[in-house]
């Protein structure tokens, strides 16, 4: 009788795979599916300009530095760093043994390399304007990088946090050219298998990674699924296991649906109307004034966003340091309004047009901006584009008035700086105050967080003062996943990171 | 017949150099700098100007047709901008899903129409031609993607018998493959049936009220007979020819019913590539597509001769 036999080794093998747990219960294995709301653009963490490729690469990729949930610069490929010259200089200790993908080695000289390449005018790299402030980049030894900087600039950490900061093999690159988009080699705790464009994106776990005990999922596969409520359909239905983004209305239903965890933090993003500060009606700082007063933000965030997220009178989110929590000068004010639009000589209103992306969230906000201003006599026309011409429009300062959103940045001046110094390079409503400008470099030079926020409080008194844009909103970050998928960490910039993700037996 | 395919074959040449030209400009007009979709909203001019050299986008618009139709002619659609994935095999690659799709639809509002205009002509002002005349207006009139997402919710999220989206190609599992189809099929197949079965009817009225069907008849042929052999196949030009025109609109909708479903169809390739201006995709895509409506217009002269032998001769 062979079959007994057979069974038992069978059953030993079944035991001897079964899932391993961990001391603090996780377990090894398994397969999570992840909805995406767009499909990736590109696998070149130095040429991506979406938002989604992110998701994928805070997972293939190995950075410098992280950040944590409270926005703290922690360890990864640099194990630790030093910062000297007063701001000048950063030395990095890079972690040692650490292998790429493609068993290639992590070293000093691939770091100073990373950096040469994201600087190549000839790359066209999108990094190239974020890494700015550097100057030289030197191997001090096989471990040690020096990194000196043209200026003192408090953000650079944080700029390593986000792609800049991901390391690519440079065997990789040299081996694929330009085909590397669609061939990533990275140090991450997941490796690239394959990515069918439009159906998914699949990485497998990176068994020569850093941390042995990481990570613990066997494989991910990325779904973009584009129309929101078909995605959550999905999710509903069990097809995927966690999802990105969902919209506002729906976020009830995910919340009383069985099974489903919802988690709801503060993100980085604002949503603002870009008043054009050199045509009129709006090179009239009173007339800007006027609409400050006119929105009402609290009904936006009821009636569009269902109650997420929170009203927006500046730059920095809730989720921000940098946040000035007792301004109150925001609040609707008709009177005020009626007044200002006086001040700067429109007692009976005026007519102009906003443009805006074609999107149910920002046309529904727009409408009601647009009844909000009638009652002061303000006649606000919309015209609704798709969005790469908003963003050909927005750049050639071809508007009076322009509602679109910034996804944000960890530190407060990737929210500030480019939008209200008069150099910035999103300062697209050519706003000047040098009273702004002074005060947004001392902030971006400084290192000392409680000098820093002090500054930033007078950039948003400042900045609602002048009013060169009306800020709306601030964004929920929300994710939602099913209740088997486990040990998920969620941070304010929205990214899955996967490593420390399992996922419970049923 | 060989004569007249050949003939049609040439005259598809000058129309698609037209499409070519037509093409170009269309996507060239598009407003929207590609180099800032591709660059980001934070790149310097230095770099947007380098980026827009090294795709050619400097130079004079007659100089980049010329060169993308020379490549084009000898089957090089050129690169995507963003993946550096060769336009050609990008379709490719999702070519079978579209077509898969367009298939399953034509088959699906085949199937609707055709025994219920049929039904509905000879059983004149009866229920079932009340029923089929409401499923003709409301299908008609119901925009697709409002049809896709009230049948996810009915049979994927109420009744659970269907996924809500996705897609298992052929090779891997025919069952899920199919289960796959079956929602975006009737997504996209809905209008056309309804629109056949009006065009059936109306056809099939018209030729039973003709001489020979009277004579047919007479002679004592069944029922059956009459209809399905001799009034039938002359109903059936009529449906070719709404087939036929229906059928551009049938491949510019699989755009909806792709994104809808999140299948990787050709369809999805080219919204998307239209969204981030990834021009030689678009431009590959359009093309393509365009020969494949021509070439679909070539087969539908082809059944008209087998259905008319007049036309043959004409």
């Amino acid at each position: 009788m062979r079959t007994p036999v057979m069974l038992g080794v069978l059953a030993a093998l079944v035991f001897v795979s079964g899932p391993a747990r961990t001391a603090t219960g996780e377990v090894r294995g398994g397969t999570i599916r992840i909805g995406m709301d767009a499909d990736m653009t590109t696998m070149d963490p130095h040429r991506s300009t979406a938002a989604v490729d992110r998701q994928v690469y805070n997972n293939l990729y190995g950075k410098l530095v992280d950040i944590d949930a409270k926005f703290g610069i922690v360890p990864q490929l640099a194990q630790s760093w030093e910062i000297r010259n007063g701001g000048l200089t950063y030395v990095f200790k890079l972690r040692k043994g650490v292998k790429f993908h493609d068993g290639t080695d992590f070293t000093a000289e691939i770091v100073k390399w990373n950096f040469d390449r994201m600087r190549d005018p000839a790359l066209a790299s999108p990094r190239r304007s974020e890494i700015a402030p550097v100057k030289e980049v030197r191997v001090v030894d096989a471990a040690t990088v020096e990194v000196t900087l043209t200026a003192p600039f408090s953000p650079f950490l944080s700029v390593l946090t986000d792609r800049a900061g991901m390391m690519v093999s440079r065997a990789a690159v040299e081996k694929y050219g330009e085909d590397y988009a669609r061939n990533p080699v990275g140090t991450g705790p997941f490796r690239f298998v394959e990515w069918v464009k439009d159906d998914h994106l699949t990485l497998k776990r990176f068994d020569g990674y850093w941390d042995p005990s990481l990570p613990h999922l066997d494989e991910i596969v990325y779904r973009p699924i584009p129309d929101h409520s078909v995605r959550f359909a999905a999710m509903r239905t069990g097809q995927i296991d966690v999802m990105h983004q969902i919209a506002p209305k729906d976020v009830a239903a995910a919340r009383a649906e069985r099974g489903l965890k919802v988690s709801e933090i503060a993100s980085l993003w604002w949503q603002a109307i870009h008043l054009n500060n050199q045509v009129p009606p709006f090179n009239v700082k009173a007339v800007r004034q006027a609409i400050w007063y006119a929105v009402d933000r609290a009904v936006i965030q009821r009636v569009v966003y269902y109650g997420q997220g929170a009203p927006a009178w500046g730059p920095f989110p809730p989720s921000m340091w940098a946040q000035d929590r007792e301004f109150t000068d925001w609040k609707r004010d008709v009177a005020r309004a009626k007044a200002k639009l006086a001040e700067g000589g429109m007692p009976n209103g005026f007519s102009f047009t906003v443009k805006g992306w074609n999107q149910p969230t920002h046309v529904q906000e727009l409408q009601i901006v647009q009844a909000q201003l009638k009652e002061i006599g303000v006649d606000m026309k919309i015209e609704l584009l798709e969005f790469g011409k908003l963003l050909a429009d927005l750049n050639s300062h071809t508007f009076v008035a322009l509602r679109i959103g910034w996804s944000g940045r960890p530190d407060p001046d990737g929210n500030a700086h480019v939008f209200l110094h008069s150099k910035g390079g999103l300062n697209r409503v050519r706003y000047s105050n040098p009273k702004m400008d002074e005060l947004l470099d001392q902030a971006r030079a400084e290192s000392d967080i409680g000098k820093r926020k002090a500054l930033y409080v007078q950039v948003t008194r400042l900045a609602a003062e002048d009013a060169p844009y009306t800020w709306l909103h601030h964004d929920a970050e929300i994710k939602v996943w099913a209740d088997h998928v486990k040990g998920f960490e969620h941070i304010s910039d929205g990214m899955l990171r996967m490593k420390g993700v399992w996922i419970e037996q049923r | 017949m060989v004569k007249l395919l050949g003939r049609r074959l040439l005259a598809t040449i000058p129309l698609l150099f037209l499409v070519s030209l037509v093409v170009f400009a269309l996507v060239h007009a598009l407003p929207g700098d590609p180099a800032v979709l591709f660059l980001g909203e934070e790149a310097d001019p230095e770099t947007l100007a380098r980026f827009r050299v090294r795709l050619g986008l400097d130079r004079p618009l007659v100089a980049q047709y010329a060169a993308w139709l020379g490549r084009a002619l000898r089957g090089d659609l050129g690169r995507s901008l963003r993946t550096n994935q060769p336009v050609a095999e990008a379709i490719l690659e999702r070519l079978p899903v579209t077509l898969e799709l367009l298939v399953a639809a034509l088959s699906v509002s085949l199937a609707i129409a055709i025994p219920m205009g049929i039904v509905s002509a000879v059983k004149r002002n009866s229920g079932v031609d009340l029923v089929s005349t409401v499923f003709a207006l409301v299908g008609f009139a119901m925009p697709g993607f409002w049809l896709g997402i009230i049948l996810i919710y009915v049979f994927a999220l109420l009744l659970r018998w269907l996924p809500p989206s996705g897609w298992v190609p052929l090779p891997a599992s025919v069952p899920q493959n199919l289960l796959s189809l079956v929602l975006p099929a009737f997504t996209l197949g809905t209008a056309l049936a309804a629109l056949v079965t009006r065009q059936l009817r109306s056809g099939m009225l018209e030729v039973l009220r003709q001489d020979y069907v009277r004579t047919a008849q007479a002679k004592g042929l069944s029922e059956r007979q009459v209809v399905g052999k001799h009034a039938l196949k002359n109903a059936l030009i009529s449906v070719v020819t709404v087939v036929g025109l229906q059928l551009g609109g049938l491949l510019g909708n699989t755009i909806i019913t792709e994104t809808l479903f999140a299948l990787p169809g050709v369809g999805r390739l080219m919204i998307d590539s239209i969204f981030s201006r990834d021009f030689f995709v678009v431009q590959g895509v359009i093309l393509f597509l365009a020969v494949g409506y021509v070439l679909s217009n070539l087969l539908v002269d082809v059944l008209y001769s087998y259905l008319d032998p007049r036309i043959r001769l004409h």
